[in-house]
């Protein structure tokens, strides 16, 4: 490429949030490791915050709008777009970076109060996401098979240890091996696809696998062998979303993690999973999507199948959660299987509504707490609506939303993604679909019945974190006001997807 | 010497590959075992990579090679530490002991 003839130390500048992020990274570590324990915990919080929005304001600049806007002197190529063909940026990435900063933010207002009461706050925690972010945002942007593979260790990585973070609790540790263990397996499976992939075509960066491909070039002489390489890759990232019948680890991990960990977790990695997911599959592989079709039905009817049924029967809110989580995975990947970079979109507002959703259920049971125990259990939440009327409320419209009832947002996205799966002709995965989310309603109501027609004893302990309640009500309000201007979103994430309608349209 | 060809590079990580991915299902034993087996998986990887690139005269896969060989160094260490904390908590490192959630 001619890009790589006049290579440039300025390109890097490209990459400006993520060196940002690491040197952030870097210096909170020698920061924690020197200030005074008592401070320690909030100093370091402080400054991820700001690390944080320092980040978000530099992602933001590389909207070309917003660049056009700031630097009208110099010219718009002030910061350029891509470092050679290993990292880009475009409406994609700066959609999901925005999306995951922003969702990493608020998570880490919900930490807080949960670690002082266990007195597990450390300054680590802090570092950690903020490394998990700088790897999640790194495989949104990775233009190369190496670029993705080093984003998604650095964020995998992260969360283990954050997983096992509690390590005094048999649980948490627990979780935290099996993560370990599942996790480096997908990564195995991942590598040795992406091994083959070289192997046949020679090339390790999208552009040029996709060019490959689409001029024949390593599927010649075996044909079997780039699809056996897809497979491996495609399954290898199926486990990272946790995408039925690899959702093995989820549940487990969900369950045992601290419970701001399980929040983080939900949302921040399954993002940046979709991301790469999305962009794998319509760039470098767009030569094959008659067969990462099938792949890709038979993940979201399983998906969708496994999470429904298996959340019915959970009694544990964690554990639900995490069933839900794959159902969902589920749902957003029937527009993916239409195989049309057209109908990205729908899989990506998906995804921002199911992020606000999840996050406003764990804000809620992060704040409740039943003789001085985080709830865990679904039988605790008896009798809520008696005495947090307000609590039960907001949980309540969550339930509905993440159930798809109308007029919240998760009925408006879902309706989207199943109209736009009739469109494209797949009725009959369509019909499945409407018939599993019918199920998944099962378990969501179930909850609201028990705050609202059970009754309990227990009193919960009243008070409760002004950040938590701040979250909580931010994504309610968020739910009903998507809900009723659902426009809002799909005008945002149907400019998004043109960035990826222009890679599969230069594949012909 | 006998010609090494490609494909007897490929026969040996692929056997590799296999008897990393069969040692973490069947073994119920040890969880370090399945760590080892982790690192075979790896190790047949580097060997696909290192063979691909001498085969096709491009560097670029050794060079994902050397990431890969640092991320396994950071991978193992991860591990092993997980494993001591799950040691310390419930002593013992098999793996029919990692059984507080089900379902």
């Amino acid at each position: 490429m001619e890009m790589m003839n006049e290579f440039n130390w300025y390109w890097y500048s490209a990459g400006i949030a993520e060196i940002f992020v690491m040197v952030v990274c870097l210096a909170l570590l020698v920061a924690g490791a020197f200030s005074h324990k008592s401070v320690e915990g909030k100093f370091v919080r402080n400054l991820t915050m700001l690390g944080l929005f320092g980040a978000l304001v530099m992602v933001i600049g590389h909207i070309p709008e917003v660049r056009e806007f700031a630097f009208p002197v110099v010219g718009t190529d002030i910061i350029p777009q891509a470092v050679s063909s290993l990292f880009v940026n475009d409406k994609l990435t700066v959609f999901l970076k925005v999306f995951i900063i922003v969702s990493a933010m608020l998570c880490l207002f919900l930490v807080d109060d949960y670690m002082t009461r266990k007195k597990t706050r450390k300054y680590e925690y802090d570092i950690l996401i903020l490394l998990s972010v700088l790897g999640a945002m790194i495989m949104v942007s990775a233009a190369d098979m190496l670029m993705m593979y080093i984003g998604l260790e650095l964020m995998s990585f992260s969360l283990y240890i954050l997983t096992a973070f509690h390590r005094k609790e048999a649980k948490s540790s627990e979780a935290g091996l099996k993560y370990f263990i599942l996790g480096s397996l997908a990564s195995g499976l991942l590598l040795f696809g992406m091994s083959y992939v070289y192997g046949l075509t020679g090339e390790t960066s999208f552009d040029g696998l996709q060019q490959a491909f689409a001029s024949g070039k390593g599927i010649g002489d075996a044909p079997m062998m780039a699809t056996f390489a897809m497979v491996l890759m495609l399954t290898g990232m199926a486990f990272k979303m946790s995408a039925a019948p690899f959702h093995m680890w989820t549940p487990d991990v969900y369950e045992g993690a601290p419970t701001p960990v399980t929040a983080y977790m939900s949302i921040v990695p399954k993002i940046a999973a979709i991301g790469i997911f999305v962009r794998v599959l319509f760039e470098p592989f767009m030569y094959f999507a008659d067969q990462w079709q099938q792949i890709v039905i038979v993940l979201s009817i399983l998906s969708m199948a496994v999470g429904s049924f298996m959340a019915i029967v959970q009694n544990n809110l964690k554990r639900l959660l995490a069933y839900s989580s794959i159902a969902n995975i589920g749902f957003m990947l029937i527009p993916v299987a239409t195989a049309s970079a057209t109908a990205v979109d729908k899989t990506l507002s998906y995804l921002l509504v199911y992020g606000i959703m999840t996050l406003g259920i764990f804000a809620i049971l992060l704040s409740l707490r039943l003789r001085e125990k985080f709830v865990e259990n679904i039988d605790d939440l008896k009798g809520l609506s008696k005495s947090s009327p307000a609590i039960a409320a907001a949980l309540a419209i969550l339930m509905f939303s993440l159930a798809g009832v109308p007029p919240f947002a998760g009925f408006m996205v879902k309706l989207e993604a199943f109209r736009v799966g009739v469109e494209l002709g797949l009725t009959w995965l369509v019909t499945i679909g409407v018939v599993l989310s019918v199920v998944s309603a099962y378990y969501c109501l179930r909850i609201v019945k028990v705050m609202y027609f059970d009754d309990g004893k227990d009193v919960y302990s009243p008070e409760v974190p002004s950040e938590l309640r701040l979250v909580a009500w931010a994504m309610v309000v968020l739910v009903i006001g998507f809900g009723i201007l659902p426009d809002s979103i799909f005008e945002v994430t149907e400019t998004v997807q043109h960035s990826l309608m222009d890679a599969t349209a230069f594949n012909g | 010497m006998e010609n090494v060809a490609l494909h007897h590079y490929l026969i040996l990580s692929a056997i590799l590959f296999v008897i990393g991915l069969v040692g973490i299902f069947l073994n119920r034993k040890s969880i370090i075992i399945i760590l080892m087996c982790i690192e075979l998986i790896l190790l047949s990887v580097n060997i696909n990579f290192v063979a691909f690139s001498s085969f096709l005269n491009d560097l670029s896969g050794q060079i994902f090679t050397f990431f890969i060989l640092t991320v396994a160094a950071a991978e193992v260490s991860i591990g092993l530490a997980i494993l001591t904390i799950f040691y310390r908590n419930r002593h013992s490192g098999d793996v029919e002991d990692s059984n507080l959630m089900k379902g």
